[in-house]
């Protein structure tokens, strides 16, 4: 890491001015640092990594954080991922280990209930073989990676859970990146400074589908739903009922290549089988019809229509696309006059979250920027930093306006971005991950600025998983209905604490929030302003828990 | 070949080509063919330029002369083959003084023996033409630029950065010179060097205010190769405020305009393009695929879609204006031609991220 590249500004708290910025930054919260494995030959998944997970580990009510390690700079030491267990604010290592420690080289991990048994499991992705850990309960997890039928040796980058065919168990949606083979690695050149290799150097790999038997045993369908016969560069994926029909589909945002929009053709026929549609529907391509360096992804209702745009982060001279949903399978690429556009074009763009961060009930945009080529800023003589600025777009209804997200804070090379209400305050934090630092803690300064409901999904367990991903939630402000889709993995890298906050109108108190769960049925329910309402299908709220009072900034 | 080396050819090679005193100051023909020259009746010059070759093959001063309006001529065709033919002709007859004259010591000979050189892509014996003629004349800009392109033709990039840099430091206000170095900047990815050295040259303005509008737009290039749409803005408004009549300056503020976002204004300066004449078919492409993708946006599809066939009649390989138009055509219920199009569209070439 090129040191001298970064800002070294520390800011001065004034209360004031730091209560005008969305976000305070906390550097120094999370006693963990990156270690990309980088030993001076550039392997290019050195670049790549990595991400994490927000989830309530231990079901103490409060999110834990699970951070995935590279490869160990030093190859005679182990690496090792760690769960930091939060207590009382502070993210601390457990005194036994958490027993998901992982010994391959980390990109990210996605957490949810694979065993239907009530608590949070990992599967972890490496660049190698990865990892599946069920939780006892208690933040204590065994690794069943074998037994469960687990057997994914490609080189892998972000991973989502699903319920492709609507049996009420989470299925498993491994992105994969590229072949490479540290044997066959010839470095790159660029004005005589060896470089990381960009990806159109390497061959592209299928992504992979695991689906659950309904006891979290797997079988991988990979080839049979047509998955193994595409061939990509996947490095950021999310759900989403595109065509609304009612089951999940997939947008993986592909590097160097054409985006995937995978239908999903289980309510249409029957059977476990994904189409892409990507290049009819508009959402293949990027500005310019380039096929751009698509990194993280994401998915959010931005106009207001009902249904979800797609976002995806890309390389410098690109622009983040912004596909816009016109309803009935059509996407068009908007990000240039959207306002999106011009500010992403100097940045290698990589985490991205879709939040209202100033509760206006229009959902804004954060993005974490890095560079990939740790030696960018000889090769541009200082005109391209390796560390690069975090973003925040404003909508503006129907446009993006950029501000500052913080005060001015060191430079970091960002690449996943994690979201979840760390403090439990009832707005939404932010963590990013950063190549070969610390993670940075972007804490929220808007709680109790606006009335907002917390929610927490639970399918049955039976008919419907229960990380209840897919469920559609709708409910009313101000005369309009606004409408959310729930996942819990996207961004890049990343999973996501599993609550949802909804955001309402200045002088509510309650909304009537409607919850259509996985397979179609409905629920409605009367949600009071400033609390977690823990939501079970089939029996309404079955907790609720006060928001804790804002941290002071 | 830019018009103004060919002019500064022709005044060399009519005024200082060694024709022998006596011949040129007697021979009516000379005077009438040099008057010609002057008068631009390049064809009229080359028709009896030859005729008198075919019976004097020799003559020095009418290879030359002979050779200068062929490359006049060569400048206009647009026929592909034959400006290549014209160049040849040229060439041929500048050989020929050279080997009458194997003692000359014309530097703008060798020039022009590398410009046709240039011309067919061979670029050794150009780079050796080019030696010679900075030989002949070190303190020629024409020597030292002929140099340069003959070694970016060798893909010597660094060398010819150097060779144009040295004819700039004769010619310090030439913007075709501050051009070329520019693409030998991007040739080596070097961006920012590119700008970094474009804004030194702010200082060597040229005094018209056409080469200064240039100038701006070399700028805004360089602005836009580093991302910096919002600079890049800037440079274009000056370039347009210096020579609003330029039409593809007004294409590309309506492509920088788009970029920013800011449609209206786009829309304006796209519409505005499209009323020149002599605008090229790349940039009408441009403007009219900018007013088709904004109407789409508008959710006007069907306006949007005449707007973007006739784009690609123009341009049939752009594959923005092909995605648009299958955008278009979705909307407007055309399934079948969305799919024809897409099929277009994936057997075009791609653009890889460098």
């Amino acid at each position: 890491m090129i040191l001298a590249s970064c800002t070294p500004q520390t800011p001065q708290k004034n209360t004031s001015e730091v209560a005008s910025y969305p976000f305070v930054v906390e550097d120094d919260l999370i006693n963990f640092t990156h270690e990309s494995g980088a030993r001076g030959l550039r392997h290019i998944g050195e670049s790549v990594g990595s991400g994490g997970a927000l989830f309530d580990a231990d079901g103490d009510g409060d999110l834990d954080l699970y951070l995935v390690q590279g490869t160990a700079t030093d190859e005679n030491s182990p690496k090792k991922n760690i769960l930091l267990y939060q207590n009382d604010g502070e993210f601390i290592q457990g005194e036994k280990p958490c027993g998901a420690e992982d010994s391959g080289d980390g990109m990210s991990c996605a957490a949810g209930d694979i065993d239907n048994d009530g608590d949070i499991d990992l599967y972890v992705v490496n660049d190698g073989p990865d990892s599946l850990y069920l939780n006892d309960g208690t933040g204590h997890f065994t690794d069943v990676t074998q037994e469960r039928g687990i057997e994914m040796p490609l080189f892998g980058s972000s991973i989502c859970f699903l319920d492709v065919e609507l049996d009420g168990d989470l299925d498993i949606f491994v992105g994969h990146y590229i072949e490479f083979s540290i044997d066959a690695f010839t470095p790159c050149l660029r004005e005589k400074l060896e470089v990381y290799c960009a990806p159109k150097n390497y061959p592209g790999v299928p992504c992979s589908l695991l689906i659950n038997d309904g006891k979290g045993f797997f079988s991988d369908a990979s080839a049979s739903s047509g998955l193994a016969s595409l061939l990509g560069k996947a490095l950021g994926v999310l759900t989403s009922d595109v065509d609304g029909d009612g089951d999940q589909d997939l947008y993986v945002a592909n590097d160097g290549e054409a985006n995937f929009l995978l239908l999903n053709q289980w309510k249409e026929t029957g059977e476990i089988k994904f189409i892409d549609d990507a290049y009819i529907a508009g959402c293949a391509l990027g500005e310019g019809a380039k096929e751009e360096a698509g990194m993280g992804v994401e998915a959010a209702d931005l106009d207001g229509d009902g249904d979800e745009e797609i976002l995806v982060t890309n390389f410098e001279a690109q622009t983040n696309s912004c596909y816009r949903n016109d309803g009935g399978g059509m996407f068009l690429e908007t990000s240039f006059v959207n306002g999106m556009g011009p500010p992403s074009i100097p940045n290698v763009a990589f985490g991205i979250r879709v939040l209202d961060v100033n509760l206006d009930l229009l959902p804004d945009i954060f993005i974490t920027n890095g560079h990939v080529i740790d030696n960018i800023e000889k090769l541009t003589t200082g005109q391209t930093l390796f560390a690069q600025q975090d973003q925040l777009y404003i909508n503006e209804g129907g446009t993006f306006k950029e501000v500052s997200p913080h005060l001015p804070a060191e430079l970091k090379v960002g690449r996943a971005l994690i979201s979840g209400d760390i403090d439990n305050d009832g707005d939404l934090d932010l963590i990013s991950t950063t190549w070969q630092g610390s993670p940075r803690v972007l804490r929220s300064t808007s709680a109790g600025s606006a009335p907002v409901i917390g929610l927490h999904l639970s399918g049955d367990g039976v008919s419907c998983h229960r990380d209840a991903i897919g469920a559609i939630i709708n409910y009313a402000v101000q005369e309009k209905t606004i409408t959310r889709e729930h996942r819990v993995q996207s961004s890049y890298l990343a999973s996501h604490d599993p609550r949802l906050l909804l955001t309402l109108g200045p002088k509510m108190t309650e909304a009537v929030v409607t919850v259509k769960w996985p397979g179609g049925t409905e629920e409605t329910a009367t949600l009071t302003a400033g609390s977690y309402h823990k939501w079970v299908m089939g029996k309404g709220i079955v907790s609720q828990s006060q928001f804790e009072k804002p941290t002071p900034n | 070949m830019g018009s103004s080396f060919v002019k500064i050819l022709l005044v060399v090679l009519v005024g200082l080509a060694p024709v022998p005193q006596d011949a040129s100051s007697t021979d009516p023909r000379i005077t009438e063919l040099n008057a010609a020259m002057q008068k631009g009746q390049f064809l009229d010059v080359l028709k009896k330029g030859r005729a008198i070759l075919i019976k004097q093959p020799t003559h020095p001063h009418f290879l030359l002369i002979t050779g200068a309006a062929c490359i006049e001529l060569a400048r206009t065709l647009k026929d592909s083959e034959a400006k290549i033919q014209a160049y040849a002709e040229a060439e041929n007859l500048f050989r020929r003084f050279v080997i009458v004259n194997p003692q000359h010591n014309n530097s703008k000979v060798e020039q022009s023996l590398a410009r046709c050189c240039l011309t067919r892509e061979d670029w050794k014996n150009a780079k050796k033409h080019a030696a010679k003629a900075i030989q002949l004349s070190p303190s020629s800009t024409m020597a030292h630029r002929v140099m340069g392109e003959s070694l970016s033709g060798l893909k010597i990039h660094k060398e010819a950065i150097q060779s144009y840099k040295k004819a700039l430091a004769i010619t310090p206000r030439d913007v075709r010179l501050m051009q070329l170095v520019q693409d030998e900047y991007r040739s080596l990815r070097r961006y920012a060097e590119a700008l970094n050295f474009l804004l030194k040259q702010q200082d060597n303005l040229p005094a018209n205010n056409r080469e200064t509008a240039t100038f701006y737009q070399l700028l805004y290039r360089a602005y836009v190769s580093l991302n910096d749409v919002e600079n890049a803005q800037v440079a274009i408004s000056k370039a347009v405020s210096l020579n609003p009549k330029k039409p593809t300056l007004a294409s590309e503020m309506a492509l920088n305009l788009y970029r920013l976002g800011r449609s209206e204004d786009s829309r304006l300066w796209a519409k505005k393009a499209l009323t020149y004449q002599t605008l090229n078919n790349d940039s009408k492409a441009i403007c009219l695929r900018i007013l088709g993708q904004l109407l789409s946006h508008e959710g006007k599809y069907q306006e949007g879609l005449l707007a973007l066939e006739k784009s690609f009649q123009i341009n049939p390989d752009d594959r923005s204006t092909v995605i648009a138009m299958i955008a278009a055509l979705r909307r407007t219920g055309q399934e079948e031609r969305a799919q024809e199009f897409l099929k277009k569209m994936n057997e075009m070439p791609t653009d890889p991220r460098e």
